[in-house]
């Protein structure tokens, strides 16, 4: 199991030095100056060019791509240039916490909405139930989340009052009510999407495991329905369920930015839309090996948890 | 005796919470204006940064100037006393107003806007070139001058209203300058202004508070004239929430999270303008236009477009109603440098003369004419009607649509296009109009044109100067023609109706400011 994880852990250097390079050449060969824009529209092309070369972005592109290398290794991430003089590092912190917080708790939502549903339309399949699940679930896929957000804004929001419409507090900074009054809007608009699809997913699932033998046998030896559907049915298919769970963590981290810039949340996602439109390269490599890391450990947790779940899985060493 | 020191203690809290209820009620007026503003600067540091945004946000509140604009256009003394120009303009003298404060309880001296002046200087090339070598010295404590070797009048006015404000700052602040970017750091953003900069929550908020020892100048009882004038900082807090969506400009100003929104667009306004609770109102915020590369055009092709095109159509697909057609390169607020000279030639919609003048061009009509359009807005919509326009030419137009970065990289390559589509902010001066610069991207290398610019830029007076500025205009729109000007564009702002005392001049100002509860 060691070894298992430790060789896993070992495979982040190729991939973060094949990410690194493949994302360094696409951020320096797209158009674009940072230095035009830290110094805004009415900046001369004398004082752009100057910042340009105090910058160092005149070097050639492999000098540029060793010492930035080099000062990666020594944990030194850069200085922002669409937020002068902000170390890239501390930016990314800023804007992790709300994300992780947002991810977290719209995965929350998705699990509470998804596997009852998932379950129920399962088991009352073919029922008027099973088609009002399926109606919800073909909805959520369907609508965009910034549709789904701007309806619950002017509902929740603008209408009743019951939430603000937009901003954020911190959990450690601002207290846990707070915290939640600003989080619950964004969280519903990203977490309904994702239960839609995990719905779908989870009653795929348990179709597929209730319609097998050794249900049937269970069934005819007794054994109440309550504990075929959670103990035998639900775990079996446990498996579906955990690989959507993950790939909607990692997609709410990397790709929040429509729900992030809607609700005004300072997460990862606008950052990283921002640093792209003001070509803030340092940020954004550094964002980029950054999801490529939670997407290598996000998938070994998984793995793990594989293992938890179902015992007949063991990871080789 | 420890229990009735107690109880007294606790009667005083008690009684100085009574007295600061009855004193906050009688004010009726609350101590945070929450502002949504569309989008934050790179850095705020006035010397370099010429975003909008940020000069809004701070000019005149927390950092000041030596001089600043008065809403006729004439430039008014802010950090000095008065200021003398001698005949030949060639040298001017500053003298200082004493006690007034820094932020850090320092009073500013010459010492402090010798070292900014010098520092604008380093960082604004314009107003270097204007100046040649020379620099601001200190007579002494309280006297600051500049001597030339050529008139420029105009230098005032780039000290009153460049978009690289010549704000001043503590000598600290300009040796605490980072040697990695050249910007001063958010620490010391230390200035002389009603508000002090407290806090910059990166993509959440900068907050403003009131700064309690700041020396105002002016009449208390008159209102602000343009920029200049009393700052009574009624607020405590302004807070500057950063909301780069539109839509949520708007929910949150329905909502009550914010009381005023910049930038508020056509759709959102009829909601506001039907409820009373809110006040709505917009103004000229900068010229619309498409640059031609005059490198690769000839003048009668571009004259050809500026007397087909129809402003009202172009503009409506854009801004729906917030526009108008004025034809100054300047704004109206600018009533010095306000002119109409040559107006008779903007956007004329008129095919026949159209046609003549592409008749006069040397330009192949069966080669498309390569525009470049950044996304965001609906620009690229306005050139979808120019093509129809200039369809009945026989021309055609070939539209590069991306976004705003790679724009500015690729509007530097002459090959790549004939023309770019841009907005221009307002400038302090028409010098400072960059499609007018031989070296800006568009390339103005006419010599006449140049030569009246220097003239211009080197007149003793400002007569002479605005006399030069009206022959420059004439001949743009006559004869060289170097942008297709469209009109200007005007940004509408929203706030709740219990706001009152901002003054709008450039921008909203929040220095007498009042939020009632």
């Amino acid at each position: 199991m060691k070894k298992y994880v430790g060789k896993r852990l070992l495979s982040l250097i190729p991939t973060i030095l094949i990410v690194s390079v493949v994302i360094f050449l696409l951020v320096h060969l797209t158009p674009g100056d940072p230095a035009a824009m830290m110094l805004g529209d009415d900046a001369t092309l004398e004082d752009i060019a100057a910042l340009h070369t105090k910058l160092g972005l005149d070097d050639p592109i492999v000098v540029q791509y060793v010492r930035w290398v080099g000062r990666c290794l020594r944990g030194d991430f850069g200085i922002s240039t669409a937020v002068v003089g902000q170390p890239v590092a501390d930016l990314i912190a800023s804007h992790f916490q709300p994300t992780i917080c947002l991810a977290i708790y719209s995965q929350l939502i998705t699990i509470l909405i998804a596997i009852p549903a998932g379950m129920y339309a399962a088991k009352k399949r073919g029922t008027a139930g099973d088609y009002t699940v399926s109606v919800f679930s073909i909805m959520g896929i369907s609508l965009p989340s910034f549709l789904l957000g701007l309806g619950l804004i002017m509902l929740l929001a603008v209408k009743l009052r019951w939430l603000p419409a937009a901003g954020y507090k911190s959990l450690t900074a601002d207290g846990f009510v707070p915290f939640i009054r600003y989080m619950t809007l964004p969280a519903l608009s990203l977490g309904f999407i994702h239960a839609a699809y995990m719905m779908r997913m989870t009653k795929t699932a348990m179709l597929e495991v209730l319609g097998s033998d050794y249900i049937r046998m269970a069934r005819s030896k007794g054994v109440r329905e309550g504990s075929i559907l959670f103990k035998h049915g639900f775990r079996n298919a446990l498996l579906t369920v955990i690989t959507v769970v993950g790939q909607g963590f990692i997609s709410a981290l990397a790709g929040a930015a429509v729900v992030e810039r809607l609700f005004n949340i300072p997460g990862m996602g606008s950052l990283m839309v921002d640093s792209i439109e003001k070509r803030d390269y340092q940020v954004i490599q550094a964002i980029t090996l950054l999801v490529a890391m939670l997407n290598v450990v996000i998938n070994l947790i998984i793995d793990l948890i594989y293992g938890l779940a179902d015992p007949r899985i063991r990871l080789a060493d | 005796m420890g229990r009735k020191l107690l109880a007294l203690a606790l009667m005083l809290c008690m009684l100085l919470t009574m007295c600061a209820a009855v004193s906050c009620a009688e004010e009726g007026y609350r101590d945070v204006i929450n502002i949504a503003d569309n989008d934050q600067g790179a850095s705020y540091d006035l010397h370099k940064d010429t975003s909008v945004n940020v000069r809004n946000m701070l000019r005149g509140t927390v950092f000041e100037q030596l001089v600043t604009l008065k809403a006729n256009g004439e430039i008014g003394p802010e950090l000095c006393e008065s200021y003398e120009v001698n005949e030949t303009s060639t040298e001017f003298t500053f003298h200082l107003r004493q006690g007034v404060l820094f932020h850090n309880g320092k009073e500013m001296t010459s010492a402090d806007v010798v070292a900014s002046l010098n520092r604008w200087l380093e960082c604004f090339s314009t107003a270097r070139k204007m100046v040649g070598d020379a620099t601001f010295v200190a007579v002494d404590d309280y006297t600051v001058t500049i001597s030339l070797q050529n008139s420029a009048i105009m230098l005032l006015d780039m000290m009153a209203g460049a978009a690289q404000a010549a704000v001043i700052y503590p000598t600290e602040s300009i040796e605490a300058v980072s040697a990695d970017t050249g910007f001063i750091p958010v620490e010391y953003f230390i200035g002389t202004g009603p508000y002090k900069f407290t806090e910059w929550a990166v993509d959440q908020y900068v907050q403003l508070d009131r700064f309690d020892d700041y020396v105002p100048y002016g009449d208390p009882d008159a209102p602000i004239d343009g920029l200049w004038g009393y700052k009574h900082a009624y607020t405590r807090t302004l807070k500057y929430w950063i909301v780069k969506d539109a839509a949520t400009r708007f929910n949150g100003l329905m909502t009550g999270e914010y009381d005023f929104a910049v930038k508020v667009t056509d759709d959102y306004l009829p909601a506001l303008q039907a409820d009373d609770s809110f006040v709505t109102y917009s103004q000229q915020t900068g010229m619309v236009s498409l640059v031609w590369n005059k490198r690769n055009t000839d003048k009668y092709l571009r004259l050809a477009f500026q007397a087909i095109a129809n402003a009202d159509d172009l503009n409506t697909v854009n801004y729906g109603s917030l526009y108008d057609t004025d034809p100054c390169y300047m704004e109206k607020d600018q009533s010095s440098w306000y002119t109409t000279a040559g107006s008779e030639y903007f956007c004329q919609n008129n095919v026949e003369l159209a046609k003549e003048l592409l008749a006069q061009s040397d330009w192949d009509a069966s080669k498309p004419i390569r525009i470049l359009v950044s996304t965001g807005g609906h620009a690229e919509d306005m050139l979808l009607i120019l093509q129809q326009e200039v369809a009945e030419l026989g021309l055609t137009l070939e539209l590069n649509i991306t976004d705003r970065s790679t724009l500015t990289q690729l509007r530097k390559d002459e090959t790549v296009y004939e023309a770019y589509f841009t907005t221009f902010s307002s400038v302090a001066v028409p010098s400072l109009r960059s499609f007018l610069d031989a070296s800006y991207a568009g390339w103005s290398e006419d010599e006449h044109l140049q030569e009246l610019m220097l003239a211009m830029t080197t007149a003793p007076t400002r007569e002479e100067a605005f006399a030069r500025w009206e022959e420059i205009q004439a001949y743009c729109y006559s004869d060289y023609c170097p942008v297709l000007m469209m009109g200007h564009f005007h940004q509408a702002a929203a706030c709740t109706a219990k706001l009152t005392g901002y003054n709008v001049f450039l921008t909203t100002n929040f220095w007498n400011a009042k939020l009632a509860e």
